[in-house]
C-alpha cells in the first residue's frame, strides 16, 4: 500500500480531521517529555477502540509501525516514532466509563489524565494511589504502559499494583481483555505483562483500576540538614526502624536554591537539604508514627524538624517540592534528568557518588527524588547553546545509571527504558533474561510492529533521532 | 519417555548425585498427584543441578511436576502424565535478608515458617498467608499465586514479589527475592456473632468507616447461623484498641455482640482461615467477586447442606468446602453463572483426583486463552511441564 492510499484510507476509519499529516500538524508529535526527536509521517487520533482495531488491522496490512501515545509526558523517548509510521494518539479515548465505590473499582479510557480518575472521587473520600508528580498531565494508558510510580509510591506501590484490567487491542486488531474486575483471572497473568510493556505488546484501550480510601489522618515533617550522609541516614533510619512513610521526598541544596529563586516557599537556602516525610492513618498511627520519624531525624543531626501545622502549611511544603522541576530554569537554560534506582540502604554511598559525577564532569546536578524508594533523580544542569555540552551531560547521566546497577540498583525506577536507556537494558539483564522478554514479545507482536525500536537493546535504524531537551510544560513536577 | 525409568535415574544419578534421584515405591507413592504416581522423584541441591536436571529430563521427553512442599498439588487439572518430580525440598536456604531494606533472597524450596522464624530476628515477617505455612514451600506459594486474607492490607503475592529467578519464565522458580514488612507490635480479633443481614449491615458499615482493618472474614457452619465476622487489626497499640473500641460501636448498631478473642482463639481462627482452602477430602470451591457483591451471590448460593463457607470481603473471594461427591462437582455450572453475572469467576480450587475428570477445573475459559497458549508454546514448547494441569489444560 502507497503512502497515499493508506492515508485516504485512515481518513475512512478515524475522519479527515483526525489524520494529520502536514508538518505544522505532526511537529507537535515530534517529541515527549526526553531529549529525544523524530518528525512523525502521520499522526491518528481514534475516537473509539473500535476505530483503534482498525487503524491496528490496516498497519498490518501496510506493514507499518504503530507507537501509541498518551499525553507525551514520558522522560524516555517511548511516544517518539524512532522507525516511523503511525503514532496512535489516545488522546480523545479520554471518557470515565464507571465508578463504582463500593467495589472500588474505576475504568477508564486510557486517554483519561491521572489527576482527573482522582478529582472524580475525591468527593465521595477516595482516591487513585499511582502520582506521578506529572499526574496533572500524563494519561493513564501512558502509566500503564510505564508502569509509573510517584511520591506515595512507597507506602502504596506502582501502577501494576492498582491495575485489575485492561483491554488492549492486539496486533491483529482483535480487542481482549486481560485481567478484569476482580484479581485472580485464572491463567497467566498478561494483565501483569501488559503493565510496563511500554506500548510494544498492543494498545491499551480501558482499564480497570482499583480506588483507595483517603486516610483519616495526613502528617507532614519537613526535617532540614545541615550535611548530605545525615539526611540520607535519616532516609535509611526510618524505614528500617519499621516505619513506612506515604511518602519521603529529598530535595538537595541545588535543587532549594531554584525553587526559592523561582516560586519561594521557605526552604532555607544554607542547608544541604531537606526532607518531607508524609504519614497517612489512622490518626493514632500518624501520630505515633510522626513523633518517631521527628526523633530518627533529630537523631541524625537535623537542625530542625517542622510538623506541617495546618493543611495550607503541608500545601506549602508540596509546593515546593512540586515546583522543584519547573524552577530548574532558574539556574540553567537546560536540564536533563535521569531516574535510577539503589537499595535505600546504599543512598548514602549513591549521593556521594552522585557529588564525584559532578565534579569529574564539571556539571550541576540538582538532586530532587523519591528517597524511601531508593529512586534517584538526578538533574543534570546545562547550557544547550555551548558546544559538546550535552555529550558530556548524556555521559554524566550513563555515569549515574552505571553507578546504580554497582550499588545493586537499577537503570530506571519509573521512567522507563524507551528508546533512552535500550542501550543499557543488557547491564541489568542477561540472555536468557532478554530471550524470555523477547518471546512474550512474539506472542503478542510477531511483526514488531508495536513501538519498535524501544525496550530492546535493538540499534535503531531508519528514523533520523536528533536530539533536543524538551520544553516542559510550566505547572509539571517531577 | 524414550528412557526407561532406570536409565533415567542413572543419567540424573550421574549428575546429582545417587541422593538426588529415587526410585523408591514409598517414595513415589508420597509424590502422586490426583492418583498418578511419578517413575521416578528427583531431589536437586543447586540451582544448577534443576538446571541439569530439566535438560536431561526434556532429552529423555520426560514431563516434569515440580514439587515444593506438596501443599497445593490438588489444584489444577489432573496432569496428563506424571514422569519425574522434582522436589525443591533441598532447595532450602536463605541467601539474603536485607534488613535496612526489607527484603529477602531465599531459595525456592524453603518452607514459609522456616523463613518466618530466620527474619523473625529482626522483627520482620513476609505477609503471606497460604494454608499450612509449616510445609508450603516459598516458591510454591508463587507459583501457585497462594493468596491469603491479609492480601488487602499488605499486597498480593505478586505484588509481594520482587524477583524471581527461573530457568525459562515459565520454568521452574529456583530463587525469589520478597519484600518484608515490620512485625506488628499489637495484633488483635474481635468476632461479631449475628443474623447473615446483620453481618451484611455490619460489613457495609466497616467498609464505610475509616478503620484499616487487615483482615475480614466472614464465615458459618453448614448453612447454619449465627454468622460471624472476624475482624483482625495490626499496628501499634493505641491503633489496635482504637479499632476495636470503633468495631465493637458498629456491632452493637448492627444488633450483632462482639467478642474480643484471647491468643489462643486468635491463632486458632487464623489457622481455619488459613488452611481452609487446602482441606483433606473436600471439594474447594473458589469464587471471585467484586467485593460488595458477595453477600448477594452468598444469598442465592446459600443453604447447601454438607458445606462451609468462608468469605473474605476485603479481597472479594469466596470459600465453599463441599463434600466430596459428584453432587457437589454439579454444582459448578450455575457457581459459575452466578460469577459470570456479577464480573467475576468460579472454579474448583481442589478436590479430589477421581471427582476432577472429564471437565475445566479453572472454570470458564479466559478470554485471551490464545495467547496464553501461545506464551506455554513458546516456553515449552514440547509441553513438558505440569503437562495438562494448567488452565484450559495447557
Ligand atoms: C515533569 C514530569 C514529571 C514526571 N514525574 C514522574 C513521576 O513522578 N513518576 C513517573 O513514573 N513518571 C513521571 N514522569 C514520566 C511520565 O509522565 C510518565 O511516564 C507517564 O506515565 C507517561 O504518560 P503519557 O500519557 O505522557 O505517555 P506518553 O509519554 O505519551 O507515552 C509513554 C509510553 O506509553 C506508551 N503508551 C501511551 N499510551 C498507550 C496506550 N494507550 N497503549 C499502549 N501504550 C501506550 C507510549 O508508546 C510510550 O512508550 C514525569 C514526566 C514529566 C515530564
Amino acid at each position: 500500500m502507497n503512502r497515499e492510499d493508506l492515508i485516504g484510507e485512515l481518513k475512512n476509519i478515524v475522519g479527515d480531521r483526525f489524520v494529520l499529516v502536514e508538518k505544522e500538524d505532526v511537529i507537535v508529535y515530534e517529541q515527549d517529555g526526553s531529549i529525544f526527536q523524530v518528525m512523525p509521517e502521520i499522526v491518528v487520533l481514534p475516537g473509539d477502540v473500535e476505530q483503534v482495531s482498525a487503524v491496528v488491522k490496516l498497519a498490518k496490512q501496510a506493514a507499518v509501525p504503530i507507537v501509541p501515545r498518551g499525553s507525551g509526558t514520558g522522560l524516555a523517548g517511548g511516544a517518539v516514532p524512532a522507525e516511523g509510521g503511525i503514532v496512535l494518539s489516545l488522546a480523545r479515548l479520554n471518557r470515565i466509563l464507571k465508578i463504582d465505590l463500593e467495589n472500588r473499582i474505576a475504568i477508564v479510557e486510557p486517554g483519561v489524565i491521572n489527576l482527573d480518575v482522582t478529582k472524580a472521587v475525591a468527593k465521595d473520600g477516595f482516591f487513585y494511589a499511582p502520582d506521578p508528580s506529572s499526574q496533572a498531565a500524563c494519561s493513564i494508558g501512558g502509566n500503564v504502559a510505564n508502569n509509573s510510580g510517584g511520591p506515595h509510591t512507597l507506602a502504596y506501590g506502582v501502577t501494576t499494583n492498582h491495575v485489575l484490567g485492561v483491554e488492549a487491542v492486539l496486533d491483529d486488531g482483535v480487542i481482549v481483555w486481560l485481567g478484569g474486575e476482580v484479581p485472580d483471572t485464572p491463567g497467566y497473568d498478561l494483565c501483569g505483562v501488559f503493565v510496563g510493556s511500554e506500548g510494544t505488546l498492543g494498545v491499551v484501550t480501558k482499564v480497570a483500576v482499583k480506588l483507595m480510601q483517603t486516610r483519616e489522618s495526613v502528617r507532614t515533617l519537613l526535617a532540614i540538614f545541615d550535611e548530605m550522609d545525615n539526611a540520607t541516614q535519616t532516609v535509611v533510619d526510618i524505614t528500617a526502624a519499621g516505619i513506612i512513610p506515604a511518602a519521603l521526598e529529598m530535595m538537595d541544596r541545588t535543587t532549594i536554591e531554584a525553587i526559592e529563586r523561582g516560586a519561594p516557599v521557605g526552604f532555607p537556602r544554607d542547608a544541604e537539604a531537606v526532607l518531607i516525610v508524609e504519614i497517612e492513618g489512622l490518626t493514632e498511627h500518624t501520630d505515633r508514627s510522626a513523633s518517631l520519624a521527628r526523633a530518627i531525624c533529630q537523631r541524625n543531626g537535623a537542625r530542625e524538624v517542622k510538623l506541617a501545622a495546618d493543611e495550607a502549611e503541608r500545601q506549602r511544603l508540596w509546593k515546593g517540592r512540586k515546583g522543584a522541576f519547573g524552577a530548574m530554569g532558574t539556574l540553567a537554560p537546560n536540564y536533563y534528568v535521569q531516574d535510577g534506582v539503589v537499595p535505600r540502604s546504599k543512598l548514602p554511598e549513591m549521593m556521594r557518588r552522585i557529588a564525584a559525577i559532578s565534579k569529574q564532569f564539571n556539571l550541576r546536578i540538582a538532586n530532587v527524588f523519591h528517597a524511601g524508594d531508593g529512586n534517584l533523580h538526578p538533574n543534570i544542569l546545562f547550557d544547550m547553546r555551548a558546544p559538546g555540552e550535552l555529550d558530556r551531560v548524556i555521559e554524566a547521566g550513563a555515569a549515574t545509571l552505571r553507578a546504580c546497577i554497582e550499588l545493586g540498583g537499577s537503570i530506571t525506577g519509573e521512567h522507563g527504558v524507551g528508546l533512552e536507556k535500550k542501550a543499557y537494558i543488557g547491564l541489568l539483564f542477561n540472555e536468557a533474561d532478554l530471550e524470555a522478554m523477547a518471546r512474550v514479545r512474539r506472542v503478542f507482536d510477531p511483526d514488531n510492529r508495536f513501538n519498535p525500536a524501544k525496550l530492546f537493546p535493538t540499534p535503531a535504524s531508519c528514523g533520523e533521532i536528533r536530539l533536543q531537551p524538551a520544553q516542559i510544560p510550566a505547572g509539571l513536577w517531577i | 519417555m524414550k528412557l526407561t525409568p532406570d536409565q533415567l535415574a542413572q543419567r540424573l544419578a550421574a549428575e546429582l548425585g545417587l541422593d538426588a534421584v529415587s526410585l523408591d515405591a514409598d517414595r513415589l507413592a508420597t509424590h502422586k498427584i490426583d492418583d498418578k504416581q511419578p517413575v521416578l522423584v528427583c531431589t536437586p541441591g543447586t540451582r544448577d543441578q534443576v538446571s541439569a536436571a530439566l535438560r536431561l529430563c526434556a532429552d529423555a521427553a520426560a514431563s516434569v511436576i515440580p514439587w515444593g512442599g506438596g501443599t497445593a498439588m490438588a489444584l489444577g487439572n489432573p496432569p496428563r502424565r506424571v514422569d519425574v518430580v522434582l522436589n525443591t525440598g533441598r532447595l532450602n536456604g536463605v541467601i539474603e535478608h536485607d534488613h535496612a531494606n526489607l527484603t529477602v533472597t531465599v531459595e525456592s524450596g524453603i518452607s514459609l515458617t522456616a523463613l518466618q522464624q530466620r527474619l523473625a530476628d529482626q522483627r520482620q515477617f513476609g505477609p503471606f498467608d497460604p494454608p499450612f505455612p509449616e510445609r508450603s514451600s516459598v516458591g510454591g506459594i508463587v507459583a501457585a499465586n497462594l493468596n491469603g486474607p491479609r492480601r488487602g492490607c499488605y499486597g498480593s503475592v505478586r505484588d509481594l514479589v520482587i524477583g524471581i529467578g527461573s530457568l525459562g519464565t515459565l520454568g521452574i522458580i529456583t530463587e525469589l527475592t520478597l519484600r518484608l514488612v515490620p512485625l506488628p507490635e499489637s495484633v488483635s480479633t474481635v468476632v461479631a456473632a449475628g443474623t447473615f443481614s446483620q453481618a451484611e449491615q455490619f460489613i457495609r458499615e466497616l467498609f464505610r468507616s475509616r478503620l484499616l482493618p487487615t483482615a475480614v472474614i466472614l464465615s458459618n457452619e453448614r448453612a447454619h447461623e449465627p454468622w460471624s465476622v472476624a475482624i483482625r487489626s495490626e499496628g501499634f497499640e493505641e491503633s489496635v484498641a482504637r479499632c476495636r473500641r470503633d468495631l465493637d460501636t458498629l456491632a452493637v448498631q448492627a444488633g450483632m455482640s462482639a467478642q474480643l478473642l484471647s491468643a489462643g482463639e486468635h491463632e486458632e481462627l487464623w489457622r481455619a482461615v488459613r488452611d481452609f482452602p487446602l482441606q483433606d477430602k473436600r471439594l474447594i470451591y473458589r469464587i471471585t467477586l467484586p467485593r460488595a457483591e458477595i453477600c448477594d451471590f452468598l444469598h442465592r448460593a446459600q443453604n447447601w447442606p454438607d458445606t462451609e463457607t468462608t468469605t473474605d470481603n476485603v479481597n472479594g473471594t469466596i470459600w465453599l468446602a463441599c463434600a466430596p461427591t459428584k453432587a457437589s462437582v454439579q454444582r459448578f455450572s450455575d457457581l459459575a453463572t452466578l460469577a459470570r453475572a456479577r464480573r467475576g469467576h468460579a472454579m474448583i480450587f481442589a478436590a479430589p483426583g477421581d471427582l476432577k475428570q472429564g471437565f475445566e477445573v479453572w472454570g470458564d475459559s479466559p478470554p485471551a486463552f490464545s495467547l496464553m497458549r501461545d506464551v506455554k508454546h513458546q516456553f515449552d514448547p514440547r509441553g513438558l511441564l505440569n503437562p495438562g494441569r494448567f488452565v484450559g489444560s495447557l
